[in-house]
């Protein structure tokens, strides 16, 4: 060919193949032989080859034959300052072979990308799966909370309107009979405390749905410390408060394990009888959890132990705090919210009864070391 | 050198106040520009890349679905120029590279103030009243012939190249690896290339246009040129004598005349 790529001469062989004559191709462009396909490919990508190295080897080209059929040839093409030479072997039946080869090939890389796709299918099932699960776990977690709710909102809030329902009717049956003033007042004294119960019980259930609005403001602060604090606030009645504390830092969020242990003081109280008096025992430890957790850092808990053991009140030995408890109405209330801080906090909290009057509280939190 | 930079194998030559981008065609790579760039690089910054699976862009970067639309491609463009904080560039784009440019300039209009186009086609299948030059049975030839070329794709040398981007010995690499390309990518890159059509994207594109064609070339062909300048609003044409599809490869000197005619122009720079 030349360098403008019209045919000069063609072997006898290839236009045997091709059932021309040299005089019906001569001068035409080669491009005129090629397959569309071809000529793409000899377009875009060997000629620029061609033109840059001066050779291009081993490559598979289609030449369109007079009668239509495409005869594919392998070439060794090469170039100089006149003229472009093409060395063509006739590859029917290699080229049969080698379709068969490719589309072998092709088969099989079709078979490993599907089989790609299906294991990544298969993973993307598996992580929808997991966050099903915790999504799931979320569910229950909040049907266990909604279930506490309405257990709150069924008894504890009923019971005031009940109270509300009958001292007002009593109110008004005894003014009907004229009673003093006096018992009016008591009674209408009596529909202003229920009152002021229930208020008291709403409010703290609105400080319990709002407890995870605003986030943790993490940080580490004296376990010791902020019992001793809460303790003061509290209306406890103790004997005396024992430590045994491996680890005296806590990470968490100060504020929230601050209303912690006040719910926690408030527990005790509630489960213990009125006559009765505490004795506090609080440990302390770290341990290895078993959980299935992949970040290592979050394998290591901090296990908060609270055993209180309850007797009959010595007026003379036990300590009395003068804090007033009526603002924190809701029998069970408390528990939740342990429950709730120590989940929000990626923890667990759990009670159990160890003996005549002794009762065992743990929290267990994330732990973060100093 | 940034990720984006690496990734599309980005080299800016040249110290003009303007910036000139280079971007090739389908089957080769930015070596397909070495020819003209010494003109260009007189006058302007030039900044030529590859595109994803080209010559020594990094393969692991190829994203099925990113690239399996040319605006993946465009939107390679448009990332190089906001990283380089590159605006009004002058876009020279050969070939499928010219509706890439179409689709980064509709995209972020900022980025070039003018653009010339070498070979464009904006539909290579005939369609209706529209010859763009091919059957669908006559590009999907294509496909087989990339298939039967096994040989030619065993040579990618992307993968290898990427991780010595900054040694001195490569200059003999690139010789070697000289619009290598793999072979997945590239059979994916023809299909987006040859079946595209963005035939009612050229009116969208209203900076100055140079329209460069050739006489008998085979995959775009002067109708197809004729209608890319009829459909876009602020276009010329200039018809050369060089035949072929690489005219920038087979005829660099008339290359660079109309460039030089053209390119230095007031409608062009302002």
């Amino acid at each position: 060919m030349t360098l403008k790529e019209s045919i000069v001469d063609i072997n006898p062989y290839i236009l045997g193949k091709l059932s021309y004559g040299l005089e019906e191709l001569k001068n035409n462009s080669i491009n005129s032989l090629l397959s569309p396909g071809s000529r793409i490919l000899y377009k875009t990508h060997f000629y620029p080859i061609l033109v840059e190295k001066n050779m291009v080897h081993e490559i598979v080209l289609s030449l369109i034959g007079k009668d239509g059929t495409k005869h594919p040839f392998l070439f060794n093409m090469s170039m100089d300052a006149n003229d472009i030479f093409l060395t063509g072997l006739f590859l029917n039946k290699r080229n049969d072979y080698e379709s068969g080869l490719i589309e072998a090939k092709n088969a099989a890389e079709n078979a490993l990308l599907k089989n790609k796709e299906l294991m990544m299918a298969q993973k993307e099932l598996g992580q929808v799966q997991k966050s099903l699960e915790i999504q799931l776990s979320q569910e229950r977690s909040i049907n266990k909370e909604l279930r506490i709710l309405n257990k709150m909102i069924s008894h504890d809030l009923q019971e005031p309107l009940r109270k509300i329902q009958l001292f007002a009717s009593k109110t008004i049956s005894e003014a009907k009979r004229k009673y003093s003033w006096e018992v009016l007042a008591l009674n209408l004294n009596r529909i202003i405390d229920i009152a002021f119960e229930g208020h008291s019980l709403t409010k703290r259930l609105q400080q319990y749905s709002e407890l995870e609005f605003y986030p943790l403001r993490k940080a580490h602060f004296d376990l010791r410390g902020i019992i001793e604090s809460t303790k003061a606030k509290s209306s406890i009645s103790t004997y005396g408060f024992y430590y045994d504390l491996e680890v005296e830092s806590v990470y968490g969020d100060e504020n929230k394990i601050n209303l912690l242990f006040t719910e926690l003081f408030e527990l005790v109280n509630r489960i213990s009888s009125p006559d009765h008096a505490q004795t506090l025992r609080i440990t302390s430890r770290v341990f290895e959890s078993n959980e299935n957790v992949l970040n290592t850092f979050h394998r290591k808990k901090l296990r908060i132990c609270i055993i209180t053991h309850s007797q009959v009140s010595d007026r003379d030995t036990v300590k009395r705090n003068n804090s007033e408890s009526s603002d924190r109405r809701g029998v069970g209330l408390d528990l939740a919210f342990c429950e709730k801080i120590t989940t929000l906090h990626g923890g667990s909290f759990s009670r159990e009864n160890i003996g005549p009057e002794k009762v065992s509280m743990e929290i267990v939190l994330p732990y973060v070391s100093l | 050198m940034s990720s984006i930079s690496l990734r599309n194998n980005v080299r800016l030559i040249g110290n003009g106040d303007r910036t000139i981008i280079l971007a090739h065609g389908f089957g080769c790579d930015q070596a397909m520009w070495r020819y003209i760039l010494p003109f260009l690089e007189k006058h302007f910054r030039v900044l030529v890349f590859d595109y994803v699976g080209c010559g020594r862009s990094d393969i692991t970067c190829y994203d099925e679905n990113r690239y399996g639309k040319l605006t993946g491609y465009a939107q390679d463009i448009i990332e190089i120029c906001e990283e380089l904080s590159i605006e009004k560039a002058i876009f020279i784009g050969h070939s499928v590279s010219s509706m890439i440019g179409v689709l980064a300039y509709i995209e972020r209009p900022k980025i070039f103030r003018s653009m010339v186009m070498i070979c464009p086609s904006s539909c290579y299948l005939n369609t209706g009243d529209y010859h763009g030059g091919f059957e669908k049975s006559e590009l999907e030839d294509l496909l087989e012939m990339l298939d039967s070329n096994y040989i030619e794709w065993a040579n990618y040398l992307a993968p290898v190249v990427m991780k010595n981007h900054e040694k001195s010995h490569l200059s003999e690499e690139l010789a070697e690896s000289f619009c290598s390309m793999d072979k997945s990518i590239t059979k994916n890159f023809a299909r987006v290339t040859f079946f595209s059509d963005n035939r009612k994207d050229l009116n969208k594109v209203d900076i100055p246009c140079l329209i460069v064609q050739c006489t008998e070339d085979d995959i775009a062909n002067q109708r197809v040129g004729q209608f890319v300048k009829d459909n876009l609003p602020n276009s010329k044409i200039v018809n050369m004598d060089a035949s072929g599809h690489c005219p920038h490869l087979s005829h660099p000197r008339e290359t660079i005349d109309v460039l030089k005619n053209e390119l230095l122009t007031e409608k062009f720079l302002a």
